[in-house]
Parts: C-alpha cells; structure tokens; sequence
C-alpha cells in the first residue's frame, strides 16, 4: 500500500567545529515548527564529512506538502545560514577527490537515500521512529559543545550502553549469549589485536557511562536527554522481543549501526566499540 | 598480458569442465607477457597442448596492451563456426560448452552476452564467426579500457542479431579483483608523471593528465549524481543519467607539456598556459586558479587513469552508436604475427586476409 508520507534528503553544508549551533539553532527551530504546522511527521539528523562537512537532515513529509516544504526548507536555510555562516573549514592536502567538495554555508539535496533494511514493516517503522528519537537526543545532548570526535564518540557509547540495557533488561532468555556470539563474529582478526588495549583504555570510562545509565538522571542535567533516551530503547526493544531470536537480535544490530552511522563513526570502529560495550556490560551483569 | 596468476586459478579448471563436449578448441593467447605465461604453459597445460584441446600462441610484438587488438587477433586464430571470448579471470562453469551449442543449434540470427550485474563478465561474448568478421571485429580505435565488449554488442544487435543473456549463474564464474589489474599494462599507466587537477565546482573538475614523455590529455569531468544538487526540487523530479560520471567535452583534448625553471607550461587547446609552484608541492597556481597534484603511483592516480580510460573508450561507443556504424577497423584488424605451440620457427602471418590480453577463446568445431 502507498503510503501518503515520503522521505526528502538535504545536506547542509557547515563547519563541524559548529554543528552544536546549527543543530540548536537551525535545525531544531525548524523542524518544530513544521511538525506543529503538520507538515512534518519525523526527521533523521546524520553527521557527515563527505565531500565536505555537513549535517545530513532527512524528512518525512506529507506527498501533498512536499513542494511547499522544500520552498520553505529552502528559504529559511538560505536565510539561516545567511545570518549565521560558519568558518569555511581548512584544505586538506594532498586532495582526496577529484571533484571539489560543496561550498560551506549551503544547502544541497538528494544527496543521499535513507538506507531501507529488509525488515517486515512494522519493524522498519519502529526502526525509523528509534533513529528520529535519536536525532532528538543528539539535537539536545550536542547543543551545548563544540562537537569533536571524542565528544561523538562519548555520545556514542551513552547512547549504545543505554539500548544495550534495555536489551538486556527485556529480551527473552539466551539472547545475551548470542549477541555476544554476534558481536565478536563482526570483528575481523586486526581489530581484534586492537581490541585488548581498547578495553584497558575505556574500562573505567564505560564503568562510569553504565552507572550513570543505571542510576538514572535528572531532567534538568547535562544527561537530561537519557530519560527520553531511555523510553525509545525500550519501546523498540519491547517491540523487537516479540520477535523470533535471530530477528530480535538482527534488530538490534541494525539499531546500534544506526546510531554509528548517525554519529558517522566508521564502520570498522563502530564494531570495536560495540564489542567493547557488550563485553563490558555482560562482565557486569555476571558480576552482579 | 602479464595475467598468468588467474590463468592459473582458470584455464585448467575451464578445460576440463567442457573437456568431453569433445568438438572444442582452446585458444590462449599471449600477448607478450612477462610474467612467466610461457613457462606455465608448457609446465602445467603440455596435456592438453599435445592432445590437440589447447593452441598457445604467442605474439612479441606489442609493448603494451590493446584490449581490442588482441581479441581480435585470438579470434582471428579460432577456426571454428561459434567463437566466445573468456577472459583469463573468468569461470566457464561445468557443461558451458554444451550449453552455448544447444542455444545456437536452437537458434538463428544470435549472439549471447552477459547481463549488467556484474562488470568482470561483460568480456563473455559468443558469436558465429561470420557474425564476427561481418561488424570486423572488436574496435581497435578504443585503446583505452572498458566499452569495447558493449560496443560489439552493439554492433552486433544492429547489424540484426538477437541478443540472448545467459542466465545461468554457474557458467558465470569470475576472480574479482582491483582495477589497477585492469590498466596497468597501458602505456598510459606506464608513462604518468601526474594528474593536475582544477576543481570548479561541486561537480566538475578540469583534469589534465601530464605524460612522461611530454603529451596531456585534459577534460572537464562530471559528476552527474550531484549535477542537480542544489536544485530543492530535483528530488521530486526522476532524473536519469546513464553514468555517473561523464566528460563536458565530445573527448579528451591533447596537447603538450614542459618543465621551466619556475614551473610547467601547459600548451593545448590553442591557448598556453604558465603554473607556477605554491607555498605546497601539493599545488600548482596560475593568476586565477590552483591546480592540485595527484602523482603518479597513487590510489588516486590510478583512479583517474582507469576513469581517463574508460571515458576514451565510451566516446568512442557513443559515436559508433550515434552514426549506427556496424563495421569497423576498415584497414584491418587483430593483425600481427603469432607462434604456435612454442614453435619458434614457424610464424602465423596475421598481417593479410582478414593477437595482450591473456584471453582463452573456445572454439566450437
């Protein structure tokens, strides 16, 4: 059946070094508006640095608003990115593309498609409402700092423990174990020399992240956005249990690589980390 | 030429699993390789060479390879009536030879091909002879890599043949692997000192490809993807490009190049231009402009020749389709001079009458 939304894909073209600004400040006052006007039903944020920096905004929109949306979409960046342009970021040397990267301060379209997963479609619809949430929280976890890679990455890891509690908290009996089987079958042979020295690096950080996630926070804190957090997990992971176990676990797997490629961590280090996560948050578990 | 390593992997495997069709020759080519091609021959196919199943035939001529050229030349050397090109990193599969004859004993007025799925396979053309030396040949204006298999194809279909794809995935055995396997043997590869690059904007670049020996080949080049980008609603229109990347200009324009004490001067198109040297060595600059420099020997390098390659070809392609050309080569094709079977002595004359592509060609009898 045609359903009566489609996605529409923009990428806007600004310094990293002020995303936080952009999120706060452009994307966020945007998309509320539209969304109370009703002409927006969700949105998925990416980080992105190909062919330059820039913060990829998909939007689910009604078919009947589309062109009206794009104008305005178009009008109000045009005019945001006017009033605040970011820094044109340095040139990196020796090249890396042929083509030139995109001007900072712009907005381009269709540069991109939202990965579709080969999932049923009540799954794919909890799946895309778990990647809106998540934009929600990297809008309000991010707004306040300059947004570096270690940033990303600790956002990351509060992000991944979270859904993994919820998982673990939730799931039928045996799904741990395989996971854990899972995780481990993703690392190849490098990343596993990688591996031990990671784990000596992160153990107290992600100690730390998972009391923080246990203890639970208060709304008005830095970690304010949790709770919201919270709740998505385990809507998608309540709705995902009721799934044969392969199913459930594929589920997951698809969710954390969506937080990976929305933070635009690499693929390969994404694989470290959620290893990491797992390990340490089963060690945990055992140890209680 | 120089693929020794995948007929390694092949060419036993692919005898044997059509070895009792019976009515079959192998054709193998070597198109002057210096990777031991000859001494694995004789060492591990002398089985097959002596039972009459396989000719090795050797040419010394070329210096480099011409993808054309020497399909040509190995098809010339087939004697049967069905002629199919398998290139040396593809996998007949068992039965491949039963099948090409139970569809050509089926039909007239064919050809088989490949579909699009998979690029290593485009090589896979069988066709009558006849049908071959009526379009003559594969084009050997196409020096560069890629197209000239989907302009025979072409030519083939025009000239009023049906083309028929073969389906079935187990005679379409291939080795992936890199592209750089698929350039390095042109001279191009060979003789690139660097690629200059002018990015102007955020779909085209000016590429201009500085050859040792002093030549350039410049173009504009697209990126058809993104060509629309910054239209809000592009999206909501279908636009199709058949490429994703594709050259401004009708071909490559040439020209020439030198070194000056302060820089290079760059003549082609009728206009000659000054670079001077900037505070990087990653960049040239003229009064208006920066070209970056990709060196030879690099990731990227490499990318752009293979790209430089292909768009040569393509233009080509175009041309022949746009004026419905169906022959070509008019003063010949595959020609040169071969020996058979380590015969040092005596030589096939390919230069009258209508071979470096390690390409097998089966040849059904």
């Amino acid at each position: 059946m045609e359903t009566e939304y489609r996605w529409l894909h923009s990428s806007i073209f600004y310094n990293r070094r002020q995303w936080n600004s952009l999120l706060a400040g452009g994307i966020a006052p945007f998309c509320s508006a539209a969304a109370r006007e009703g002409r927006l039903k969700r949105f998925i944020v990416h980080f992105n640095e190909q062919r330059g920096q820039n913060v990829r905004v998909a939007f689910e929109v009604k078919k009947t608003f589309e062109r009206p949306f794009l104008a305005r979409l178009s009008d109000y960046f045009t005019n945001y990115l006017g009033l605040h342009p970011s820094s044109p970021p340095e040139q990196i040397l020796p090249i890396r593309n042929f083509i030139g990267d995109f001007p900072v301060n712009k907005v381009f379209y269709h540069l991109y498609d939202l990965q579709r997963s080969c999932l049923n479609p009540a799954c794919e619809e909890a799946l895309q409402e778990f990647r809106h949430k998540f934009s929600d929280a990297m809008i309000i976890a991010l707004a306040e700092e300059v947004i570096e890679p270690d940033l990303i990455e600790t956002f990351f890891l509060y992000a991944g423990l979270t859904l993994l509690a919820s998982f673990l908290d939730l799931s039928p009996p045996g799904c741990a174990a395989d996971l854990r089987a899972r995780c481990l079958q993703n690392l190849g042979q490098h990343d596993l020399h990688r591996i031990e020295r990671l784990m000596m690096e992160f153990s107290n950080v992600l100690h730390e992240i998972t009391a923080d996630i246990r203890e639970g926070t208060d709304s008005g804190t830095a970690l304010g956005w949790l709770n919201n957090w919270r709740d998505a997990c385990r809507n998608l992971t309540e709705l995902s249990s009721s799934l044969d176990k392969p199913f459930h676990i594929d589920l997951f797997m698809l969710a954390m690589e969506s937080l990976a490629s929305q933070t635009n961590i690499p693929i390969s280090r994404s694989r470290i980390l959620m290893w990491s996560m797992v390990r340490e948050t089963l060690d945990f578990h055992i140890g209680d | 030429m120089n693929r020794t390593p995948h007929l390694r992997e092949t060419i036993a495997k692919n005898i044997r699993d059509n070895l009792d069709f019976g009515r079959l020759e192998f054709i193998l080519l070597d198109y002057n390789s210096s990777d031991g091609c000859e001494f694995f021959v004789k060492k591990e196919l002398g089985e097959f060479i002596e039972k009459g199943i396989l000719n090795y035939y050797k040419t010394t001529e070329p210096r480099f390879f011409h993808h054309s050229h020497s399909r040509n030349m190995a098809f010339r050397l087939a004697t049967g009536d069905l002629i199919c090109n398998v290139d040396a990193d593809n996998f007949t599969g068992f039965g491949f030879a039963y099948y090409l004859d139970k569809v050509f004993s089926e039909n007239e007025g064919i050809f088989l091909a490949t579909g699009r799925s998979c690029s290593d396979l485009f090589g896979r053309v069988t066709m009558r002879a006849s049908d071959f030396y009526n379009i003559r040949g594969y084009d050997e204006r196409m020096t560069g890599y890629g197209f000239e298999d989907l302009d025979l194809i072409n030519r083939l279909s025009s000239s009023g043949l049906k083309r028929i794809n073969i389906a079935d995935q187990s005679y379409l055995g291939v080795i992936r692997h890199g592209n750089w396997e698929r350039i390095c043997n042109k001279p191009e590869s060979m003789f690139l000192d660097s690629i200059l690059v002018k990015q102007i904007d955020f779909y085209s670049s000016l590429l201009i490809f500085l050859m040792k020996n002093g030549d350039l080949y410049s173009g504009t080049v697209l990126d058809n993807s993104c060509r629309h980008a910054a239209d809000p609603f592009a999206e909501l229109e279908s636009i199709d490009f058949p490429y994703e990347y594709s050259l401004l200009e009708e071909s490559w324009t040439t020209g020439h190049w030198d070194r000056d004490e302060d820089g290079i001067r760059l003549f082609y198109g009728g206009q000659t231009k000054s670079l001077r040297g900037g505070i990087s060595s990653y960049y040239l600059r003229d009064d208006s402009s920066t070209f970056f420099i990709v060196e030879s020997g690099t990731d990227m390098a490499e990318e752009g020749l293979f790209f430089q390659s292909q768009l040569f070809n393509r233009a080509i392609m175009r041309l022949n389709s746009a004026k419905k050309t169906e022959k070509v080569n008019a003063s010949g094709f595959g020609q040169g001079i071969v020996s058979r079977n380590f015969d040092d002595g005596h030589f096939i004359n390919l230069h009258y009458g209508n071979g470096i592509q390690m390409a097998t060609q089966f040849n059904l009898l």
